[in-house]
C-alpha cells in the first residue's frame, strides 16, 4: 500500500510518498515536520477505520501517574516481563532497587517478576526512562492486535542499551501491528532491517521512502 | 493422558479452562501443547480480533508459548476449520490491517513461504491469492474444489 501526503509549505519536504511496511522510520532534524506527518498518518488510519495507538513521549511523564493507576496488576507483571526479557539493566535495577528497600532475601528475579506491588513502586519510583517505557507498553497492550502503532520520539529518556531495545520489545509483543517511529537516534534504527522503509524529512519536493542508508541519514 | 475438550463459548470459558490447566500447559511439550491451544484457535470465539489478542496475551503472559508458532506447526488439524481473514493473518504473521487485497499483497510476496504454501490450500483463503500460487507452483491444490474436479476429469 502506498499513501501520498501533502504537507504545509513551511516544511523543508513537501510531498511524502509513503510505502507501507512493517516498520516506518520517520527521520530528519528539528522542526522537519516528523510529528506533524505522523499525526497526518493517524488522520489517515482514522479515515481507513484502522484501529491504532498513538503514543507521544511529551505527554508520556505526565500521563504516567494516571495509567500506574489505572493498570491492573497483570498489566504491571505484564509490562516489567516484556522489558525484563529484553533488558539486563532493567533485571538488576528491580532486584537491587527492590532488596535494598525492602530487603529481599530470595536470590531469584523470578519472584519479584510476579510480585505487582513491588513492581508498581519500582515503576512510580524509578527514573523517566522506565516511566516512559511503562507508558509506551502499558498503551501497547491495551491496543495490542492494532492495525498501527505510531511512536514519536520513543527513544526520549532511554539509556543506549534500552533504546537499541525498543523496536525488539515491540516487535516481539506486538506481532499484529504495523509500527510508525518517528526518531532522532541512529540506535532507534537497526541496520539489519529488511522490513523497515525510512523517510527522511529533508528532501525538497517528493520524498520516496526509500531503502535503509545508515550513513546518509546520520552523518 | 486425556486432554479436556475446552469450553469455548465465550472469552471467559476460555480462560477458565486455561487458568484450570496452567500447570498442564507449562509441562505440555510443543507436541502435547497442541491438543489445548488449536482448538481454541479454531473455535467461533476467537474469530473475534478481541478474544484472540486476549488468547495470545495470555499464553504469551502465562506459559511464554508462542501462539503463531504452535498454530504454524499444526496447519494440517486446521483446514477443516473455518478460518476468517484475521485468523489467516495471524497464521501468515502479518502485521496491519488484513483484507483481502492485504492477503493477495502479501502472497505476491512471499509464494515460497512454507506457512503460505500450506495454508494456501484453505477453503477461505482468498481466490485471487490462490490463483497466484497456482500460476508459481503449478500445484492444483490451490485451485477451488470445482476447478481441481475439472483437472480430475
Amino acid at each position: 500500500m502506498s499513501v501520498l501526503f501533502e504537507l504545509p509549505d513551511y516544511l523543508p519536504a513537501k510531498k511524502i510518498y509513503w510505502k507501507d511496511a512493517n516498520y516506518t522510520f520517520v527521520v530528519g532534524p528539528n522542526g522537519s515536520g516528523k510529528t506533524f506527518l505522523l499525526n497526518k498518518m493517524a488522520e489517515w488510519a482514522e479515515e481507513k477505520n484502522y484501529s491504532y495507538a498513538f503514543y507521544d513521549a511529551t505527554t508520556s511523564l505526565s500521563i504516567a501517574p494516571l495509567l500506574m493507576e489505572q493498570a491492573s496488576d497483570e498489566d504491571i507483571i505484564y509490562v516489567a516481563k516484556m522489558i525484563m526479557d529484553f533488558s539486563m539493566d532493567f533485571r538488576d535495577d528491580v532486584f537491587n532497587w527492590t532488596k535494598a528497600k525492602n530487603g529481599h532475601t530470595t536470590d531469584q528475579i523470578g519472584p519479584i517478576g510476579k510480585d505487582a506491588k513491588l513492581l508498581r513502586e519500582v515503576f512510580s519510583m524509578c527514573g523517566n526512562g522506565y516511566t516512559r517505557m511503562f507508558v509506551m507498553l502499558y498503551f501497547g497492550i491495551q491496543n495490542m492486535g492494532n492495525d498501527y502503532y505510531f511512536l514519536d520520539m520513543p527513544e526520549t529518556s532511554l539509556h543506549k542499551h534500552l533504546s537499541r531495545q525498543v523496536i525488539n520489545i515491540l516487535m516481539k509483543n506486538f506481532p499484529y501491528t504495523k509500527f510508525v517511529i518517528s526518531t532522532r537516534s541512529p540506535d532507534i534504527i537497526d541496520i539489519g532491517w529488511t522490513e523497515d522503509t525510512v523517510i527522511e524529512m529533508t528532501e525538497d519536493y517528493v520524498n520516496k521512502c526509500r531503502d535503509f542508508k545508515y550513513d546518509e541519514i546520520f552523518s | 493422558m486425556k486432554i479436556p475438550k475446552p469450553d469455548t463459548t465465550s472469552w471467559d470459558t476460555i480462560q477458565k479452562f486455561l487458568d484450570d490447566n496452567i500447570y498442564a500447559l507449562e509441562e505440555a511439550d510443543n507436541v502435547a501443547i497442541k491438543d489445548y491451544i488449536i482448538p481454541i484457535f479454531k473455535s467461533e470465539a476467537t474469530d473475534d480480533p478481541k478474544v484472540m489478542i486476549k488468547f495470545h496475551k495470555w499464553l504469551d503472559q502465562h506459559i511464554d508459548a508462542d501462539l503463531r508458532y504452535i498454530v504454524t506447526e499444526n496447519i494440517p488439524m486446521l483446514m477443516d476449520a473455518t478460518l476468517n481473514l484475521y485468523k489467516l493473518k495471524v497464521i501468515l504473521g502479518m502485521r496491519g490491517p488484513a483484507t483481502e487485497d492485504d492477503i493477495i499483497v502479501f502472497t505476491k510476496a512471499n509464494t515460497n513461504s512454507t506457512v503460505l504454501k500450506e495454508i494456501a490450500k484453505h477453503k477461505n483463503f482468498p481466490a485471487k491469492a490462490k490463483d497466484i500460487m497456482y500460476e508459481t507452483h503449478n500445484d492444483t491444490e490451490y485451485l477451488s474444489q470445482e476447478a481441481q474436479d475439472i483437472f480430475v476429469f
